[in-house]
């Protein structure tokens, strides 16, 4: 019976682990009640296919490696491929490791004692999936992490190792119990910290994606907003064409022909005034630069602008939202302070393609020197402000481009490249 | 300095003169204004436009419209610095097309004019500072927005200029000095480049307009895309 419940616990390791290195490569399918009992049906079905079948040999490696990738189709939404040569890579560095665990084994005590041989060998396994993860580019949420905190995630298991090493190596029979008790203990603690990151880094991603909504929803109601006032001008200004026009009549009848004449010219400069916006031969731009700048007319902000032709951008429409109005509105927010203080303020914009690339540069005045580390604020306005240009740079990463921001006492600039 | 103003309204002139004058003022420069009323009759000025350092141009004019008479101006002189002036925002693409150095609104003049002159002299002064070097060819007078990049060859530097190569005894580090915040990048430790002429810096390798390949250590990769970068934003 020990024996089995034996298995069945570093089958659980090597479970764990291997589900860590699935859930960096492949996208997990959706179904909460699916995904509860996960782990626990891997365990289960990756005990069956490690216990029977001893009589084929080493053709057992391929049983595994298929059974495992049958059960990722269930869990993951891969193609039988992909799930394939994900369960080859993983089942290789088991296999691997487990080797090397055999290998610095020999000839000590740790021979015979095959369950803390596969608990140290599990307990690498992962350790190197927590590195893969750690230094993997394709899952960006893991970059919520820092790397002070994956420091500490990293030193529970490796004394946990350093226990276990530490436990072969010792002749006392006494001493071998405590580090037995301290490595299994440790081994527990690991687990409820990979729990534990696990947790954060899904709730860090799920602020990040409500926030996103937030914005996105924000955006959508200033340009209901936008219009509204449009339309509300338009009104005005048809009421007072009214006027306007029983006054040239008046004009021309009483014979002022030359007055009238001027009166109409002036009449439809200001329509053309009424009527201007950034043009940029892109809609989308073209929406969110016009509602900034009004809004940065209306607030006495003044604008220096560098705008070219954009017609071949190829974002998406919420990117370029996401883009412009985080740079933008974070551009106004300063300009507002500085304008408090000294009563003026500008900002320079530069939005252009050149060479088939995108340059979009923000410039704009400071009350006081923001602290820039790594090309991020380190922000003092909570968490709202710095999410915004992680959003930007979520963009920038996904078309290869480069954001670069530098502050000095008076002026703070942020250039993007795609 | 010898500033030009075309406009057909003689308000707009005026006041455009104005706040230019006030500015001169103020930060104690000296300007010559020039005020024009015709697209037509400023083309034919050469000896005012060769005199001219900066040009404020307005887009919508009677006869010549302002965009048509930039852009000859700006076919015959491509260095002078044009600023298109307009009480039309849908303009501004146009500016682009026409490279105008800003693109100023009738509307907030006032407000803008300051900052615009502020960075327009820095660009003019940048651009229009002589530099004189002893070369072992003899002692040359360069604009620095001639060289195209500087390289070390053995014990001596080598100035790749739009007007021919040259060589100097000078170390380096001294010309990185001399050339501190006029728009140069040390993209290698031999080798200092105008950004000006960089059109892609990707792969560790920078490429010049010229077709030249230099290649950036992976040491100062990071900060030299940096520096290339904001230079591009304030362009």
């Amino acid at each position: 019976m020990t024996f089995w419940v034996l298995i069945f616990i570093a089958e659980m390791l090597e479970v764990k682990g291997t589900l860590y290195f699935f859930d960096t490569f492949m996208e997990k399918r959706d179904g909460g009640y699916r995904n509860r009992y996960r782990f626990f049906v891997y365990c289960g079905v990756l005990c069956l296919a490690a216990v029977t079948g001893v009589w084929i040999g080493m053709l057992k490696c391929i049983l595994i490696i298929l059974v495992m990738s049958f059960l990722n189709l269930a869990y993951y939404e891969v193609s039988f491929r992909q799930s394939f040569l994900f369960s080859i890579i993983n089942y290789t560095m088991l296999v691997l490791i487990d080797y090397v665990t055999v290998l610095l084994g020999r000839g000590g005590s740790i021979q015979e004692k095959w369950f803390l041989q596969a608990l140290i060998s599990k307990t690498a396994f992962i350790i190197l999936m927590l590195f893969i993860r750690r230094f993997s580019k394709t899952r960006k949420s893991y970059g919520l992490i820092t790397g002070k905190e994956w420091f500490q995630f990293f030193c529970v298991p490796v004394f946990t190792v350093v226990g276990f090493i530490l436990m072969f190596y010792s002749e006392n029979d006494d001493m071998q119990n405590v580090f037995l008790f301290l490595s299994v203990g440790l081994v527990a603690i690991n687990l409820i910290l990979m729990e534990f990151m696990q947790n954060t880094i899904e709730k860090e991603e799920r602020i990040k994606i409500a926030v996103l909504t937030e914005q996105n929803q924000k955006n959508r109601i200033a340009d209901y907003q936008d219009r509204e006032e449009i339309y509300e001008r338009q009104r005005r200004k048809m009421h007072d064409y009214k006027n306007q026009l029983s006054t040239i009549q008046t004009l021309i009848k009483n014979g002022h022909t030359d007055e009238a004449l001027s009166f109409t010219q002036k009449l439809t400069e200001s329509i053309a005034v009424e009527m201007s916006a950034i043009n940029t031969n892109h809609p989308v731009v073209n929406a969110v630069l016009n509602q900034k700048y009004r809004s940065m007319q209306e607030k006495h902000i003044a604008v220096i602008l560098k705008v070219g032709d954009l017609q071949e951008i190829c974002l998406e429409e919420e990117e370029i939202v996401i883009l412009l109005s985080n740079l933008l509105d974070n551009a106004i927010r300063e300009s507002e302070k500085v304008l408090k203080n000294t009563g003026k303020a500008v900002i320079h914009l530069k939005l252009e393609c050149e060479d088939h690339k995108l340059i979009f540069a923000v410039r704009n005045p400071v009350t006081e020197k923001v602290e820039i580390e790594n090309d991020t604020i380190k922000s003092k306005r909570g968490d709202h402000h710095g999410i915004g240009l992680l959003n930007v740079k979520a963009v920038v990463d996904k078309y290869g481009g480069d954001m670069v921001l530098s502050c000095d006492e008076n002026e703070f600039k942020a250039v993007v490249i795609l | 300095m010898n500033i030009i103003i075309c406009d057909d309204r003689i308000d707009d002139r005026k006041n455009l003169s104005d706040l230019l004058s006030d500015y001169g003022e103020k930060k104690n420069y000296e300007f010559a204004i020039t005020e024009y009323d015709s697209g037509e009759q400023l083309c034919e000025e050469q000896s005012a436009l060769e005199a001219c350092q900066l040009l404020f141009q307005d887009i919508n004019m009677q006869g010549m419209d302002g965009l048509k008479t930039a852009m000859r101006i700006k076919e015959k002189y491509p260095k002078l610095p044009v600023v298109l002036v307009t009480a039309y925002m849908n303009y501004a693409l146009d500016g682009y097309k026409v490279k105008a150095s800003r693109f100023l609104l009738k509307d907030n003049l006032a407000d803008t004019i300051e900052e615009c002159m502020d960075d327009l002299i820095a660009e003019i002064n940048k651009n229009c500072r002589i530099l004189k070097f002893r070369f072992v060819e003899g002692t040359i007078k360069l604009y620095a927005d001639d060289i195209i990049y500087i390289e070390t060859e053995l014990h001596k530097n080598v100035f790749y200029t739009e007007k021919g190569t040259f060589q100097i005894y000078k170390k380096l580090d001294e010309l990185e000095n001399e050339f501190k915040d006029m728009g140069f990048v040390r993209a290698h430790l031999s080798f200092l480049v105008y950004m000006r002429y960089i059109t892609k810096i990707s792969g560790y390798v920078m490429t010049l307009t010229t077709g030249k390949k230099i290649p950036v250590p992976k040491a100062r990769y990071a900060q030299v895309k940096r520096e290339y970068m904001l230079y591009k934003g304030e362009e």
